[in-house]
């Protein structure tokens, strides 16, 4: 199949966004005499609701045109109890830094803020704006909004003037996890404006999100690639003149590009883009939108436009692969569930040759012999972990409630392949897993993160009504087919078995012994508890087994089991074999 | 003499998908048109004008000297209307859902979405056909093996689209597909755009836009006018609509009409590049983060073209273009301005255009000798450079258009030829692995012993896994197709193959048991509910099940069909085996189920397998009230196929 033609849409989202209007309707509610709704002493703002629609603009203005490019950790924030961004930090990543002048403007006059956040509601179709520092605080503002639950459809949309660069990498990170959250923020960005060169973020950490629209007196186009945005905006910093431009100006381009959406392109003729693919093409006609042209080349000697347009393709190339490879479970899903078949008629065909499938696993792997269709068992194994590896990252990945949200949906899927695919992970562990050979340790110890992560999931409020629909269908349910709830049984059991050697080994330090005695004790409790409540497999039972090896070994030990309850339930074959399916045994 | 020659480059499908309805292609015609048909079109749209009181004009003269009447063809022209409330009601882009009783193909399948239509010229419609003799006229023409030709000019052109579309629908679909009908073909001129994107999809699904054929002046205004939202333009509208009106005896150009025009244009045009620069963007890449925000607070104009466009004008060749998505980009593209004074110029000519389409196809048609076909848009060249000697690329030439505008071409082809990349991948993929899959899961349900249903669901055997994989595998390949329906990934025509149609309907009745059964072995209904509650019945068989009845034009079975009846049966069956489950409760249901059941067996939709012996439904029927079983309009069936199994 052919490649497929890139092609890089900023020139027509710029003329999506100047023809729509939305940035004219913005900056005249800036410029307006409008009467601020709220006058503070260093931030006030006014509020504007269009006539006959549910339109409404939110304006802020800082008095201050001093912008100032100290930041704020959200740690210092959280500190002092300010915690209306907290929701933007994950469990990986729990800490960002924002502008500080910005910050401590919201702050101040936070409890107006939470007063006109409460008008607000979802069918409101909003604009927040501002320009300089006002723009920041615009920014933040609307940052706090996000913390709902957002309907698709109708999100605010926070258009700036000026170049007010709000956070670092990490607050960048945070935002690029919801495409919901970045789609929230339009920042309007003249080529002379002059906080190009103080927020150089060469110099700073700030780190921009959002869509940036650059703009020339003539033309306009729009990005989204941090990286890109961060190139252009070093490009434009290096050759500007700085020629007396005011933020006022951003009053007339406004005006203009609005006028000019239905002019065709300036552009310098001769410029043959036959031997162009599309994806250069479009960066060129973008460059030129910003003066960045090959004449220009010839006046600014800093710049090199054919390095730089292959140097924007490489970004923006780079940029759109990662947006297609994000991790889609869905997609993948229905072949996940091939491979959970497959493994569960493992379990089945074990189960008919009267063999538990994690011992026949188990077996396979200590005696090194596979039948063909056993070596694919290992293959059904690899590839469900990989899924389930990258499904659980994503998901620690994503924001706090759509985490949640997400972690839900997936709760089912993924607590019945931890059940599954979980011993045969622990197999693995014990019988060909070089480092336990060398160390010894517990597969409790060594225990992959990922399925730490969905027991979690299972265990936190989101899987309480899962897990109660659960329990209740245990008793209808056929310990026969089931699953070990307890993925970690088996690796229980293994910690056992090499606890009755070390009581048995006559070489053996007594303390020592002492000390497995107790966690052999402890492990019967543990099984009793787990058939007290229907929990267990009665595969665990089948002749041979790890399980019954341990009991015949526990049993020689220990000749107090007879007392216990478990020795009273295993004393007879006809307790697990018959009375446990049944459920007719009295664990009491 | 005329004489047509193909001038794009590639192998043109110049004629593909032209049907046997449709004029042999002649010498001296345009896609299949003649071009004294055209003309004459063309005069008769324009005539109409003249008598406003009558609905229509129809010639059906037979004259000597005309050739193209050797073919039999009947024109039947609609005038236009320059009341502004025939063109705009309610608010916003006065666009409404259209008419299902007459309209019924015009929906998206796989959404269950109608598609949306300017209300104003369906009314029109509307009330020509229930107050006019126009149903009679075309019966009897049609009756009479005639060709019609519905013509319209302007707002004309709206009525003559509507009036094609339901002679479509009512004589292919409803009950004249078997007789020699010629189907309708529609040619238009200046006309507006009148429907949306479902509207657009549908037609082509159907097989339809090649009935249509739109002439456009480059720099007409009105096929651009309803990208505008009504209430911009109320104030001025009633005056702009006099203008555009033939008919109209309006004094000499004066420098406030001037102002006027030139602010009208503006605004049109202004809203037509936020409605292409939308489009396109979503061509090219879709995933921008302003498109997803912005259109919750712009309202886009929801009119899309369909048919093929062909954009004429005096002085160069006539353009043809098919593809829709590089029609929407032409209509920005082709009537920008250089500055404000060439707006003024522009915006003059913008109404002038309008009424003139006679001349200005006069002269194209001088040209026609070079008609160029805008058909392989991703490989157009990307800057006029003279280098190239194709007609295609002095046709780009002639029509101004820049690298930005051939990017935009080019995305709109890049687009269709996706489409058809994925096509090919999905046939592709059926026949590498869903088809061996299906093999597989027929043999496995013709080797089933206790029935195919119950084998699956009592899951003993590896036969039974192997199964499942199947099924799943089956899954994956079905929906990865819905995912490319729903986001419009696959040709339009796509829909309507039957090959496909087929495919899918074997798929639903041989693997929806199994899904059902899947869902009742694991117990989901008692978290989830019936399988066939809402939202638990998979996509997938929802939708292949409408495309079905779609296809065959039959209404929707109520509740269930014979691939999901197992969802009701078990439910049923839950029913008799609770204690305190009553058999009146849920009597009305079980005679339903009992009569499709018959229904099924007997037009062959069922397999004797459902009931072998100890298979569910069996079972289920059996613990039925006696009473009941006596009067059962199955009883037979069941007793039957039990004394066969016994012997």
């Amino acid at each position: 199949m052919t490649q497929l033609n890139e092609f890089s849409s900023g020139t027509e989202l710029a003329s999506y966004v100047t023809s729509s209007g939305v940035l004219s309707r913005s900056w005249n509610t800036i410029s307006s005499s409008t009467i601020p709704s709220n006058k503070g002493q260093r931030l006030s703002w006014k509020v504007h609701s269009e006539e006959d629609s549910d339109f409404i603009i939110i304006v802020f203005e800082a008095k201050s045109s001093q912008v100032k490019t100290d930041l704020v950790s959200s740690l210092e924030l959280k500190k002092q109890n300010k915690l209306h961004f907290e929701f933007l930090c994950t469990r990986k990543s729990p800490e960002f830094q924002v502008n500080k002048d910005a910050c401590h403007l919201f702050y101040e006059n936070l409890q107006r803020l939470d007063d006109l956040k409460s008008h607000i509601t979802s069918s409101t179709r909003l604009i927040v704006t501002g320009q300089g520092l006002g723009g920041s605080v615009a920014i933040l503002f609307t940052l706090s909004l996000l913390d709902r639950t957002l309907t698709g459809k109708n999100r605010p949309l926070c258009i700036t003037f000026g170049l007010p660069l709000i956070g670092d990498t990490n607050l960048q990170k945070a935002m690029s996890r919801s495409t919901t959250w970045n789609s929230c923020f339009l920042q309007v960005v003249s080529h002379k404006d002059p906080l190009l060169r103080p927020f150089d973020p060469q110099a700073t950490h700030y780190m921009p999100f959002g869509t940036f629209l650059f703009c020339s007196d003539e033309s306009s186009t729009c990005f989204e690639n941090p990286e890109s945005i961060l190139k252009i905006l070093k490009v434009l910093a290096s050759i500007q003149g700085n020629q007396g431009f005011q933020s006022a100006d951003y009053g007339n381009i406004v005006e203009k590009l609005y006028r000019k959406s239905i002019y065709k392109d300036v552009l310098p003729r001769g410029v043959d883009m036959n031997g162009y693919s599309t994806l250069q093409a479009s960066i060129s006609l973008q460059l030129s939108a910003l003066g960045l042209t090959p004449q220009v080349q010839q006046q600014q000697h800093n710049i090199d436009i054919d390095n730089l347009v292959s140097t924007m393709e490489t970004l923006e190339k780079k940029f759109n692969y990662q947006k297609r490879a994000t991790f889609d479970p869905t997609k993948k899903l229905n072949s996940e569930k091939v491979n959970m078949v497959q493994l569960e008629w493992f379990k089945k065909d074990s189960r008919n040759k009267n063999i538990g499938y994690y011992d026949r696993y188990k077996n396979m792997l200590s005696t090194n012999m596979f039948s063909t269709s056993e070596l694919d068992v290992i293959n059904y194994r690899k590839n469900l972990t990989n899924y389930w590896e990258k499904m659980v990252e994503a998901a620690e990945l994503k924001p706090q409630k759509e985490g949640a949200q997400f972690r839900t949906r997936w709760l089912f899927a993924g607590t019945n392949y931890r059940r599954m695919v979980e011993p045969l992970e622990i197999a693995n562990y014990y019988y060909s897993n070089e480092e336990y050979k060398k160390f010894g340790k517990s597969y409790l110890e060594n225990r992959p993160k990922h399925y730490k992560q969905l027991e979690e999931w299972l265990k936190e409020g989101i899987g309480a009504a899962a897990a109660a629909s659960n329990s209740t269908s245990i008793s209808t349910k056929n310990v026969e087919s089931i699953l070990n709830f307890d993925s970690c049984f088996w690796a229980h059991v293994e910690e056992a078995l090499i606890s009755c050697k070390v009581v048995k080994d006559v070489k053996a330090n007594v303390l020592k012994k002492e000390e497995e005695k107790k966690k052999l004790h402890d492990f019967e409790d543990y099984v009793y508890g787990l058939l007290k409540n229907s929990e267990v497999s009665s595969d665990i039972f089948l002749r041979d087994s790890s399980y019954m090896t341990w009991w015949n070994e526990y049993e020689k030990i220990d000749g107090a089991v007879s007392h216990s309850k478990l020795g009273r339930f295993m004393s007879n074959a006809d307790n697990y074999n018959v009375k446990y399916v049944k459920g007719t045994y009295n664990f009491n | 003499m005329l004489s047509f020659r193909n001038c794009c480059y590639g192998d043109s499908k110049a004629t593909s998908g032209v049907d046997k309805d449709l004029p042999e292609s002649h010498e001296d015609a345009l896609l299949g048109l003649k071009v004294e048909l055209i003309k004459k079109a063309c005069a008769l749209a324009f005539k109409a004008h003249k008598s406003p009181k009558k609905y229509y004009l129809l010639e059906k003269k037979k004259k000597k000297n005309r050739k193209w009447f050797e073919d039999d063809h009947i024109i039947i022209s609609f005038h236009g209307s320059w009341a502004s409330t025939d063109w705009f009601v309610g608010k916003s882009y006065g666009d409404t859902m259209i008419n299902q009783e007459l309209f019924p193909s015009l929906k998206s399948i796989f959404n269950d979405e109608v598609a949306f239509v300017n209300e104003a010229f369906q009314l029109r419609f509307e009330s020509i056909l229930s107050n006019s003799s126009l149903k009679h006229e075309v019966k009897e023409a049609m009756t009479k093996g005639k060709q019609i030709v519905f013509t319209g000019h302007s707002s004309g052109a709206a009525v003559a689209i509507l009036a094609t579309l339901w002679v479509l629908e009512d004589y292919l679909i409803n009950n004249n597909k078997s007789k020699n009908h010629k189907l309708p073909l529609c040619v238009t001129f200046g006309s507006p755009l009148i429907g949306n994107h479902i509207f657009s999809h549908a037609t082509s699904r159907e097989n339809w836009s090649h009935h249509f054929t739109h002439f456009v002046t480059t720099l007409d205004i009105v096929p651009r006018i309803l990208f505008v939202p009504f209430h911009s333009i109320q104030p001025v509208l009633s005056s702009i609509l006099q203008l555009l009106n033939p008919e109209s005896k309006t004094s000499h150009p004066n420098s406030e009409r001037d102002s006027l025009t030139s602010e009208f244009y503006s605004t049109v045009m202004r809203n037509t590049a936020t409605v292409t620069s939308y489009a396109v963007s979503n061509l090219m890449d879709g995933a921008n983060l302003i498109l997803e925000t912005l259109p919750g607070l712009v309202d886009l104009s929801p009119y899309k073209p369909f048919g093929t466009f062909i954009f004429c004008a005096a002085d160069r060749p006539p353009v043809v273009v098919r593809n829709s998505d590089a029609v929407l980009q032409l209509l920005f593209y082709t009537a920008r301005v250089s500055d404000l004074s060439e707006a003024s110029d522009v915006s003059k000519k913008s109404i002038l255009q309008h009424l003139r389409y006679e001349a200005e196809l006069q002269h194209s048609f001088e040209n026609l000798y070079d008609v160029v076909y805008l058909d392989q848009l991703e490989e157009i060249p990307l800057s006029a450079d003279g280098s190239n000697r194709l007609t295609t690329t002095t046709a780009l030439d002639s029509l101004e258009l820049d690298t930005r505008a051939r990017l935009c071409l080019r995305a709109a082809g890049e687009r269709q030829k996706k489409k058809k990349q994925n096509e090919e991948k999905i046939n592709k993929e059926f026949n590498e692995k869903a088809a061996a899959s299906m093999k597989h899961l027929k043999d496995y349900k013709a080797t089933c012993e206790i029935g195919y249903y119950d084998a699956f669901k009592v899951h003993k055997d590896e036969r039974d896994f192997k199964a499942n994989v199947k099924r799943l595998e089956l899954a994956a390949v079905w929906d990865e197709i819905m995912e490319m329906l729903k986001r419009y990934e696959l040709p339009h025509e796509f829909e309507n193959k039957e090959e496909w149609i087929e495919r899918g309907t074997m798929y639903r009745v041989l693997v929806e048991p199994l899904d059902v059964a899947n869902y009742y072995r694991h117990f989901k209904d008692k978290d989830g509910g019936p399988y066939l509650d809402r939202g638990r019945r998979p996509r997938r068989y929802r939708y292949i099940q409408r495309w079905l009845e779609h296809g065959e034009k039959i209404r929707s079975e109520e509740d269930y069909s014979e691939s999901c009846f197992w969802g009701e049966l078990e439910e049923l069956r839950k029913n008799a085996n609770d204690k305190y489950g009553s058999f009146e409760d849920v009597k009305e249901r079980v005679l339903k189920l009992e009569t499709h059941i018959k229904a099924w067996f007997e037009r062959g939709n069922l397999d004797k397998d459902v009931l072998l012996e100890g298979s569910t439904l069996v079972n289920w029927w059996k613990s039925l009230p006696s009473k009941h079983k006596k009067e059962s309009s199955i009883r037979s069936l069941i007793e039957t196929s039990q004394k066969t199994s016994m012997h």
